[in-house]
């Protein structure tokens, strides 16, 4: 004489679970907005007494600098508050499937398993999404009232905190499904989070190393990369794949929850699936590691035999602390040798493939006889984070067809057979030892936002296919070799081995007109434009002569003037380097919106760089302005920065206030 | 109506339950009884649903009860250690289970809590053992329970207490029929209450009988002899349970009514006999002994 469980009676009852487990999780949320709430405050504090444009903050000689810093390391905190507390909220909740007493409350209750787990997954998203994007609500309306750059981006985190948190979750639930006790569960979730992304930075510094010119640094960091790292969704992107694979994680744990033994309540684990998945990739990572400083040494005399030796040292220390943390001793232990073999197997064939397959491929130059065009381009860390270069590889692979003068393709080939012929010198343990580098520069460059200087060629062949390869010159093996020189005069003969003397291409109206982000870039992507009659030398110090056009207002259609005159003359004479000579200088500012993702990223990047003091929310372009220049000396003067005699004019309406905001200065 | 057929359970390695058959009739009282490790707790959570048998089957109603909601919401198990919430009070608590059976009744709430005289406001973790397993108790017979699963509940109680349950208890079953399956090694207090008993050991079912059956079917014999036998001969032709002799007195467990026996006792003319009926404890211990967990058994 049983009753059916109605619909209505499973939301009562759900509803019911998820009020209980919110006054569960009532201290970490008071926490949170303890917390939320005094770095809101921060940001008001801040936004009130700071209210000087970013523009102004670019000559340094303005109050920002601490403050402005505060306030944008603020702002974005909040994805590291979400992503902590979002952990807190889920070591909590999914208790219930690890701890047997609380097993034994919860397993009774009339209410489906799967209903139950949804209902607690639900709730652990609301209790962490909601609070989010209160504050951050709060931080844009600061923002919009105060007028600040502080929110700016905070538009974007309405959308990108729900996506972390939403990816983050899901993947906690599918560990806390195959985990017998939270302790594993946390474990697993940060273990694979982390392991996978090192355990693919080394994979791709041992591919950049010993193929050089293979084109996996395109576009900054591959969302590959980052797979099964649930973190990497609160940058925003990948939005499908990050969907799909909360959805697959959220399946996956309704089946594996439908044949769950209860009774894996504290042992190590209902699936081992994620174990062996963590023990692989730490023996992996310590593999690599070993591998990599055993190799740069020639520790067994030879560099590949040096990397198995280390790989296996490595890998079996690190995989038997690994199990008998996972799993409180060594039971088990026969069945993981699997995973470690794996692992083993894994790195001993990735070296052997670098070490006894990669010449080929780094000594490849087509002959000149078969080049139909050819391109190169050199990648400006503005260009990578321009939308209008998103697609990199195309861009690459347009460029092929660039130049078809014999002249410049034998250029082009000659300033790729430079880099080459350097390659070919490299040792084996020298290529490992470039691992060790370039992975480090590439977690740096992912977390820190460093950029450097990017190179690609591209040649078009008779037969209609393309080449093209790609040279990092943040690989610092290449760049202790090479010295990119922007003149031939200041060939530094202290590089014995080549100068990448780039400007015989990069100078060319047809390269400039193309690649220069004067010409790509919108006047709807300026911010302002900053015209500076001061020298080089005086940056840094109060202004005498600068000018600001904003893109806004009257300010709109003279900012559009003059970048057009700006254009044309840089067509004709070339781009004018403003640090080569002492010509007055126009400085193009973008828009804070102009940065490319958001998240944890940028997050990073943004509380790094600027405590570094430099900006990533946009970016700026300083060129120089010189005689020849006559159509943006014309059209200044008819703004009216300029007098009829090509002068400053202390009259104009787009003078900037030298005593407006210096009196922390003096 | 619980149905157990061949119930098989096991933890790794460990075999918990070994093929349990057990058929429980609605309104009994069955009492869960032996050794640690017996299987007791784990057939509990069987019931509950909390764990899903690996051989056999177990039905309430003619329906399994793992991750069956319309089961689980005719039944209330209340474990060993009830967990409650850190900030968890009897009002909370209620409110959650409120929502969550349907069978919930606040006057039957009201009704528990006078007989248990709780704080319903106070933290449940910082009240005592007892007072935690009233509150677990009150909760559940708030639900209004078809069947009733008690782990240890006479545990912490005080002697009131375990009074004020027992009457709660035979009131609820006489009302409503519900079906009360008690696991405890209290095994005084299952003959004040149940109908039937179980008695497990190593994850097998020794014996399942009705407690007057069971009680009555056994005998205390005290034997005294002025000249002890010369040999224990005699003892092949008794339905003996267990035996303990200490010089010329034979302390023995019979199987049986006594006219079965006791024509065989006067045959060998002891000095003096007693004859008692046991307890489910001297049933308890006498079936472990001879099943091999001897309590004398001490080197």
């Amino acid at each position: 004489m049983t009753r059916t469980i109605s619909i209505k009676q499973t939301l009562k009852q759900s509803l019911a679970v998820a009020r209980h487990d919110l006054k569960k999780c009532r201290l970490p949320l008071i926490i949170f907005a303890v917390v939320a709430t005094f770095f809101t405050t921060a940001v008001l504090s801040l936004a009130l007494v700071n209210k000087e444009s970013r523009l102004q903050s670019l000559l340094s000689f303005s109050r920002e600098s601490s403050m402005e810093r505060f306030g944008s390391v603020t702002t974005l905190l909040v994805f590291l508050l979400t992503s902590v507390f979002a952990l807190i909220y889920c070591f909590i909740t999914f208790s219930y499937l690890h701890d047997k007493r609380k097993a034994d409350r919860s397993m009774p209750m009339p209410i489906r398993a799967e209903a139950l787990f949804l209902t607690k997954a639900v709730t652990v998203l609301l209790l962490t999404v909601i609070p989010s994007l209160f504050f951050v609500g709060i931080i844009n309306i600061i923002s919009s009232v105060s007028d600040t750059a502080l929110g700016a981006n905070t538009v974007n985190f309405l959308w990108q905190i729900p996506l972390g948190a939403l990816a983050c979750i899901s993947f906690y639930a599918l560990m806390a499904v195959c985990s017998g006790t939270k302790a594993n569960a946390a474990l697993t979730y940060l273990a694979i989070c982390f392991s996978y992304t090192i355990a693919a930075f080394y994979v791709k510094g041992m591919v950049d190393s010993f193929f050089l010119g293979v084109p996996t640094n395109i576009g900054g960091t591959h969302f590959l990369m980052k797979a099964l790292n649930p973190f990497a969704a609160y940058d925003g992107n990948n939005v499908v794949y990050w969907l799909i694979f909360s959805a697959v994680c959220i399946a996956l744990s309704l089946v594996l929850l439908r044949f769950r033994k209860a009774e894996r309540a504290q042992t190590s684990f209902a699936y081992r699936l994620p174990c062996y998945a963590v023990e692989a990739l730490v023996t992996f990572i310590a593999g690599m590691f070993m591998g990599v400083l055993f190799g740069s040494n020639n520790v067994t005399g030879n560099a590949f035999w040096g990397f198995v030796f280390g790989f296996a040292l490595g890998g079996a220390t690190v995989f038997t602390v690994a199990h008998a943390i996972l799993f409180r001793g060594f039971r088990g232990i026969l069945k993981s040798l699997v995973c470690f073999g794996g692992a083993v197997a894994a790195g001993i064939i990735l070296a052997a493939v670098c070490c006894f397959a990669s010449s080929g491929y780094v000594s490849s130059l087509p002959e000149e006889s078969d080049v139909k065009s050819a391109g190169f381009i050199e990648f400006t860390d503005e260009m990578l984070r321009s939308p209008g270069f998103s697609n990199v590889t195309a861009t690459i692979s347009d460029s092929a067809e660039d130049f078809t003068d014999s002249a410049t393709i034998k250029d082009i080939r000659a300033l790729h057979d430079t880099i080459i012929n350097f390659a070919e010198k490299r040792s084996d343990a020298s290529k490992f030892s470039g691992v060790a580098q370039t992975g480090l520069t590439d977690m740096l460059s992912s977390v820190l936002g460093q950029s450097s200087t990017h190179y690609s060629f591209a040649y078009k062949l008779n037969d209609g296919s393309t080449t093209s390869r790609y040279y990092d010159y943040s690989a610092i093996v290449f760049s202790y070799m090479l010295e990119p020189v922007s003149d031939e005069s200041r060939y530094n003969e202290d590089y014995p081995a080549a100068a990448l003397y780039t400007e015989d291409i990069t100078k060319k109206p047809e390269y400039i007109k193309k690649y220069s982000p004067l010409f790509w870039m919108s006047a709807d992507d300026l911010d302002s434009i900053m015209i500076n009659y001061s020298t080089v030398e005086s940056i840094g110090y109060p202004p005498d002569d600068v000018f600001f056009i904003e893109n806004k207002g009257e300010g709109k259609a003279d900012l559009q003037k003059v970048l057009e005159a700006l254009r044309a003359d840089a067509e004709e004479h070339g781009v004018n380097d403003p640090y080569s000579n002492d010509d007055p200088m126009i400085t193009l500012i973008t828009r804070d919106s102009n940065s490319v993702g958001s998240g944890s990223t940028v997050m990073s990047q943004t509380v790094l760089s600027r405590m570094g003091g430099s900006s990533l929310f946009g970016f700026d372009l300083t060129f120089g302005i010189p005689s020849s220049y006559t159509r943006t000396i014309d059209a200044l003067k008819e703004t009216g920065v300029l007098t009829e005699n090509a002068k400053p004019d202390a009259s104009s309406k787009y003078l900037y206030d030298p005593f407006y905001g210096t009196e922390d200065i003096y | 109506m619980i149905e157990i057929k061949n119930l098989t359970k096991r933890y790794d390695d460990v075999t918990a339950l070994k093929g349990i058959d057990l058929s429980v009739a609605d309104g009994t009282v069955l009492g869960l009884i032996g050794t640690n490790g017996g299987g007791k707790s784990t057939l509990l959570r069987l019931l509950a649903g909390v764990l899903r048998p690996d051989g056999g089957t177990l039905t309430i109603d003619g329906k399994r009860p793992f991750n069956a909601p319309e089961v689980k919401s005719q039944c209330f198990f209340v474990p060993d250690f009830p967990y409650f919430y850190d900030d968890s009070t009897l009002k909370s608590a209620a409110a959650l289970y409120r929502s969550i059976y349907h069978g919930w009744s606040d006057e039957e709430y009201e009704r528990c809590l006078k007989a248990f005289p709780l704080d319903r406001k106070k933290r449940i973790i910082n009240m005592s053992k007892g007072m935690q397993r009233q509150a677990a108790l009150i909760i559940a017979l708030a639900t209004r329970p078809r069947y009733l699963f008690l782990d240890e509940i006479f545990d912490g109680l005080d002697a009131v207490m375990r009074l004020k349950l027992k009457k709660l208890l035979a009131e609820r079953i006489a009302d409503s029929g519900m079906t009360v399956i008690i696991a405890s090694h209290t095994l005084r207090e299952l003959d004040d209450l149940c109908d039937r008993v179980c008695l497990l050991h190593k994850g097998e079912l020794l014996l399942e009988r009705g407690l007057d059956e069971l009680t009555g079917a056994y005998r205390r014999v005290q034997l005294g002899f002025a000249e002890a036998p010369e040999s224990d001969g005699f003892l092949a032709e008794l339905p003996v349970v267990s035996c303990r002799r200490s010089g010329n007195i034979y302390n023995l467990t019979l199987k049986g009514g006594e006219e079965d026996f006791m024509p065989i006792i006067q045959a060998i003319s002891p000095a003096y006999i007693s004859v008692t009926p046991l307890t489910l404890e001297d049933v308890f211990i006498s079936e472990m002994e001879a099943a091999g967990y001897d309590a004398h058994d001490i080197d």
